[in-house]
């Protein structure tokens, strides 16, 4: 019975992901890559996601402190972490990325360092869920496990 | 068809799980000949009934004493709409065109690579994965073993566009000796005329025309992340 309330628990938490916009269709399609030859395929991506675009960021956070403001560098390096964004389904992320783009598109350095800001925070947040996410189905277990037989 | 009693469920649960994780793992296998299977069940569904069905464990819930119009409604409905069935044919063609096929993937971004890889191995493609334009040359030395190369347009040092006018150049050169005589194509793996279809991986369709892309020898390109219509309308063309 522990078993199943937890994999109920795991469900309820991906819908939310779901229903307030952090994941979109592609984390879906990430799920569908797994399977038992890549039984953490997903926790995986999010990982390597998470590792390789730190160096983005501070990449970006050194490039958002120079006067004047280098925005074809800025664009190309936003360019490369919306990319990965996107293979991981982070909505909410993809959608301040985009936003940052056109500011620097229209040369307004405010925006771009508002929406930074803003990028940044749905990041972390989306870190939290997704740590919060993987670590109750590797507790839930493999989904045969819950339904077995009493 | 498998009608299952709600009382009987506990008993016989993991048989099913164990036929539904064949659905899961057997693309190869054509969904729709696989069993339908309903819990009959006396009250109305409940939240354990809801999630067997979205775990996808069983197709519907019956309620009891089963009735032949809501049998057959709930068999339709599970036997799926016209596109579900499109689509899952189409799953298992781009199955067919990609099973034991060499692939290249050339791409700066890790998760990028990652989830490439990933894709495309669901549909039995062996795929090799490298950082760079420079890296890919070296791939792609002829002769080599690759039946289709990916390639992302923005990278650093040697972008998408140049690193495929160096392999067609490659080539150019290859086929030239070997058409004049200057070389024989068992040098080359007895191929004598030699072209790797590559295709361009965009983030987005506005990034860089049609024309640039075949200007510099691309075949097409397609979007990232890989849509499974998209690539498989792509990679048609070559298998």
């Amino acid at each position: 019975m522990d078993k199943i309330h937890s994999h109920r628990q795991v469900a309820a938490i991906k819908h939310s992901l779901f229903d307030q916009g952090y994941l979109d269709e592609q984390f879906i399609q990430l799920e569908e890559l797994q399977d038992d030859a890549n039984p953490n395929f997903v926790e995986e991506i999010v990982t390597l996601y998470y590792r390789d675009s730190s160096r983005l960021i501070s990449n970006l956070d050194h490039t958002l402190e120079r006067n004047p403001l280098d925005f074809n560098k800025l664009d190309t390096l936003m360019h490369q972490f919306k990319g990965s964004s996107s293979s991981i389904g982070a909505k909410r992320v993809k959608a301040e990325c985009t936003l940052f783009r056109e500011y620097c598109r229209a040369r307004n350095g405010e925006g771009c360092r508002r929406s930074f800001q803003q990028m940044k925070k749905e990041y972390a947040t989306l870190r939290k869920k997704l740590e919060t996410y993987f670590q109750l189905a590797r507790q839930a277990g493999p989904l045969e496990t819950a339904y077995r037989p009493k | 068809m498998i009608l299952i009693d709600n009382d009987a469920w506990d008993k016989e649960c993991l048989i099913l799980y164990r036929i539904r994780k064949h659905r899961q793992n057997g693309i190869k296998v054509d969904p729709i000949t696989l069993p339908k299977i309903f819990l009959l069940a006396a009250h109305p569904s409940t939240n354990e009934h809801d999630e067997l069905k979205s775990v996808g464990i069983i197709d519907d819930i019956l309620m009891k004493p089963l009735c032949l119009s809501s049998l057959v409604h709930s068999y339709r409905e599970s036997v799926g709409t016209e596109n579900k069935q499109v689509n899952r044919k189409k799953v298992s063609k781009l199955g067919s065109l990609l099973m034991h096929k060499q692939i290249l993937v050339v791409d700066d971004n890790a998760v990028n690579r990652r989830v490439a890889k990933g894709f495309l191995q669901k549909y039995g493609a062996k795929v090799t994965s490298v950082e760079s334009g420079m890296a890919a040359l070296k791939m792609l030395k002829l002769p080599h073993n690759f039946d289709a190369c990916f390639m992302d347009l923005q990278m650093p040092e040697m972008d998408g566009f140049e690193a495929t006018r160096k392999i067609r150049r490659l080539e150019r050169e290859v086929n030239e000796k070997i058409a004049c005589g200057q070389a024989s194509a068992d040098m080359f793996g007895n191929i004598c005329y030699w072209h790797i279809p590559i295709l361009a991986m965009t983030a987005d369709a506005t990034q860089s025309s049609d024309e640039e892309c075949r200007n510099c020898g691309m075949d097409d390109f397609v979007t990232k992340p890989f849509e499974e219509e998209q690539l498989y309308t792509a990679m048609a063309r070559f298998f």
